[in-house]
């Protein structure tokens, strides 16, 4: 069940309408009942892996809690084991295998080649892991009291509008808010709701037909122009960036109609002014993970300027396998770890670009756009070959095909990155979600969500595209 | 709760309103545009007194490859680049909704359908004209469930339209001529290149045959006998041959042959002799437009029998050769 389906739209409706109706006792159970049906929608079967998951974290939560000395750390290292377990078997063991046979058939060792598992990828895999894993690290630490009721602890985990992309969520911002009673808001609601609009409108009138103009030309990269080739890498920069946010703008949306709050995930990250903030501004809930339980535990910047090169790489290229089985996904990590030491290197800080002058600034932008750019090539690219010809052919400007920009396609490509830029230069300048969601009055909303509304059905992909990061 | 349903009714009010006012414009606009790929073609083509004797149907290898002027009949081309034959069955269905049909259908098969997956959303190119053509509202609602909700928005029929509205208007304004639905590519440098590599790339390409895809091939026949429609097919040639097609002719020609529909198949072969060069392609199966007088002769040299046989009556009855090929 997509969020861009009308089939979301009408589940939505319907979880939404009866949760209002419900007294608060009942609320949980509505929400997990309705959570499972949506997760059940992809593979009904891989529920029991999110299952098997949460009933290991939920009781060894509970026993780190009690426990002493080192039985603390052995349901510690139970809870991680069981989930990176899980990981390692849907996600990295094909890619293990394909490569212990490439090196050992390279070696011309003579060996049975391995067995492949013919599985499908559980969906949000990663997502849901990571954020299990958060809540045993946080209870570990002892920032966090284990939870005690099973139903709340299964909805932490399965919670529909984060469960299958995220943000991956902390305990300590969510959980609190399943025990508290909540009361309808109007203003609430109606920020909510026209934050799921801005989210279809991201994903369905901007990312979608980016999506169309990427795929003609990456599908076809070796016939395509070298212009045609960087357009399409700009695009494709435009389409994961208004297809994961917009995601996450519906995700944020839905549960804020029901009265939660759940974490920023997008800070407007092409208007970051070096690699260090755009990672402070992109899919910040990973980000912020990775930089939590990864980058400080292995020593962070506190064990001197080599290891802390070290550790920004390893962060880094453990942040592409995160996304993906594939080589492609490590090079990403790898250029961007490479990006942030030569940043620490070079003294670059983030506080201190705010003060610069407007064109110095816009330098910047366009610089740090451009290498973030360069990482999507091996993020879009079906190989590293593909990849490697497609940065080649860019940089020695090489003629070929090139699509042609009638007014039917490019028009609504222009028309739809016009209206975000508008809006997020209105987010830019209010600083939060709430001042591009304008409620005082009656009227604001609703020609705002009249328009947006009319914008999707007139412009909007309706064929119903799959979320990148779904696969993650 | 009272003042979030009042705005709700508010909100659901004036989205009804400015979608049926707005609908109702783009539609009057839309009905009155002749200039365009899809929409203009089609209304250029009703606005005409009578059906032409011929219309010839299919993607872009029919309307660049066949220019219908050197058809030995009264030609029209109603071909549509970039759809596939679930497009051509709810076409025909629009034409007979609208007592539009000729005499005689010239249909090109994409053998290359048969070998990849259906794409039944190509059936939302005639969005416009759902509820109007029964094969149109029927593959429309097998998409979805939710696809007659959709459709419960009048401006839904113009999504991803309302650019290239204005811009065929526009042109039609400034005097531009209505599309005939034949449109050849004149020769470019790039050609050599896009047919050695759409060579490289037809004759690599994994295949697995798609039997499924011949139902939407079978309601064609069928509407056509219904209708008493002539209908004769053909595929045009490759520039090379590529390894799937021995197999998917096969699929094809074995439905065409037990509804005894001619199919003039010039992909079994090589090229024709006098389209051998590389010059006369714009890619592997696409000509430029210095290839298609010779391939417009040869099929209409071909054609001339097949125009002079008795149209075929009404089938009444006869076993359906899609079901007998699936169960096989």
């Amino acid at each position: 069940m997509l969020f861009n389906s009308v089939e979301f739209l009408v589940f939505f409706v319907v979880v939404t309408v009866v949760y209002w109706a419900l007294p608060h006792r009942f609320r949980w159970i509505h929400l997990l009942v309705a959570s499972c049906g949506f997760y059940m929608a992809f593979i009904p079967v891989y529920l029991l892996i999110l299952l098997f998951t949460i009933a290991i974290d939920y009781v060894a939560g509970i026993q780190i809690e009690q426990a002493q000395g080192r039985r603390r750390k052995q349901f510690l290292v139970l809870s991680l084991v069981a989930n990176l377990g899980v990981l390692a078997v849907f996600k990295y063991y094909n890619f293990f295998i394909d490569n212990v046979n490439d090196l050992l058939d390279s070696l011309h060792i003579t060996h049975h080649a391995l067995p492949y598992l013919s599985i499908i990828l559980p969906i949000g895999l990663s997502f849901h892991t990571f954020q299990a894993m958060s809540y045993t690290i946080e209870v570990y630490r002892g920032n966090f009291r284990a939870e005690r009721h099973l139903g709340l602890y299964a909805l932490y985990v399965m919670f529909y509008p984060q469960l299958v992309a995220g943000p991956i969520e902390r305990p300590q911002n969510v959980l609190p808010q399943f025990h508290e009673v909540k009361r309808f808001d109007f203003t609430q609601t109606l920020i909510g709701l026209q934050r799921m609009l801005w989210g279809i409108f991201k994903k369905v009138v901007v990312g979608d037909v980016m999506a169309e103009y990427v795929n003609s030309v990456y599908n076809h990269y070796e016939v395509h122009s070298s212009w045609s080739l960087l357009l399409a890498t700009y695009a494709f920069a435009v389409q994961i960036y208004c297809d994961f946010s917009g995601y996450s703008d519906i995700a944020l949306g839905s549960a804020q109609v029901m009265g939660f709050r759940l974490m920023e995930n997008f800070r407007m990250p092409y208007f970051a002014k070096s690699v260090t903030e755009f990672w402070r501004r992109w899919h910040i809930s990973l980000s912020t993970w990775l930089r939590d339980y990864l980058y400080i535990s292995l020593g962070g910047s506190r064990l001197g300027r080599w290891l802390t090169y070290r550790n920004l790489m390893l962060t880094m290229l453990l942040g592409g396998l995160w996304h993906g089985a594939s080589w492609n996904f490590v090079i990403w990590g790898f250029l961007n770890g490479l990006y942030l030491s030569v940043e620490k290197l070079l003294g670059v800080r983030v506080e201190a670009t705010e003060q610069l002058p407007w064109w110095s600034k816009l330098l910047r932008i366009g610089l740090t756009f451009h290498l973030i750019c360069l990482t999507w090539v091996f993020f879009r690219a079906q190989s590293f070959e593909q990849a490697l010809f497609i940065v080649r052919h860019i940089v020695e400007q090489v003629p070929g095909t090139s699509l042609a920009w009638e007014p039917g396609t490019a028009g609504p490509l222009l028309l739809g990155l016009g209206l975000l830029l508008l809006v997020e230069y209105g987010y830019l300048r209010g600083r939060n979600t709430e001042a591009i969601m304008p409620h005082r009055t009656w009227t604001r909303p609703l020609a705002f969500s009249l328009a947006l509304t009319l914008l999707i059905i007139c412009f909007g992909v309706s064929t119903g595209e799959q979320f990148i990061y779904f696969q993650f | 709760m009272k003042r979030f349903a009042l705005f709700f009714a508010l909100f659901a009010g004036l989205l009804l309103l400015i979608d049926r006012g707005g609908a109702h414009l783009l539609d009057h606009v839309y009905a009155r545009t002749y200039v365009g790929q899809k929409g203009g073609i089609l209304n250029h083509y009703f606005a005409r007194p009578a059906p032409p004797a011929l219309v010839l149907m299919g993607n872009s290898r029919a309307s660049l490859d066949v220019n219908p002027d050197s058809l030995p009949v009264e030609a029209f081309s109603l071909a549509h680049p970039g759809t596939s034959q679930i497009f051509q069955s709810g076409l025909l269905s629009l034409l007979a909704e609208r007592g539009r049909l000729p005499q005689t259908i010239l249909l090109h098969i994409d053998l290359d359908e048969y070998i990849r997956p259906s794409f039944p959303a190509d059936i939302r190119n005639l969005r416009h004209y759902y509820g109007q053509a029964p094969l149109v509202t029927q593959y429309s609602q097998e998409l979805s469930r939710w696809e007659p909700l959709k459709h419960g928005l009048a401006l839904y029929r113009h999504n991803g339209r309302l650019f290239g509205l204005a811009k065929n208007h526009y042109l039609q304004r400034q005097g531009a001529a209505p599309s005939q639905g034949f449109d050849p590519y004149p020769p470019t440098a790039q050609d050599s290149i896009n047919t050695l590599y759409s060579t490289r790339y037809l004759a690599a390409e994994q295949y697995r045959l798609n039997r499924g895809h011949l139902r939407y091939l079978h309601d064609f026949v069928t509407l056509c006998r219904q209708q008493q429609v002539r209908l004769i097919c053909f595929t045009t040639p490759y520039y090379r041959v590529p390894p799937h097609v021995r197999e998917s002719a096969g699929v094809v020609d074995s439905l065409l042959r037990r509804a005894g529909v001619p199919y003039l198949n010039y992909a079994a072969t090589a090229a024709p002799p006098a389209l051998t060069a590389m010059r006369y392609w714009r890619d592997a199966t696409h000509l430029n437009s210095r290839g298609i007088p010779h391939y417009s002769q040869l099929l209409a040299r071909e054609l001339q029998p097949l125009l002079a046989a008795q149209v075929p009556e009404p089938a009444g009855g006869q076993p359906s050769a899609y079901l007998a090929l699936a169960q096989r």
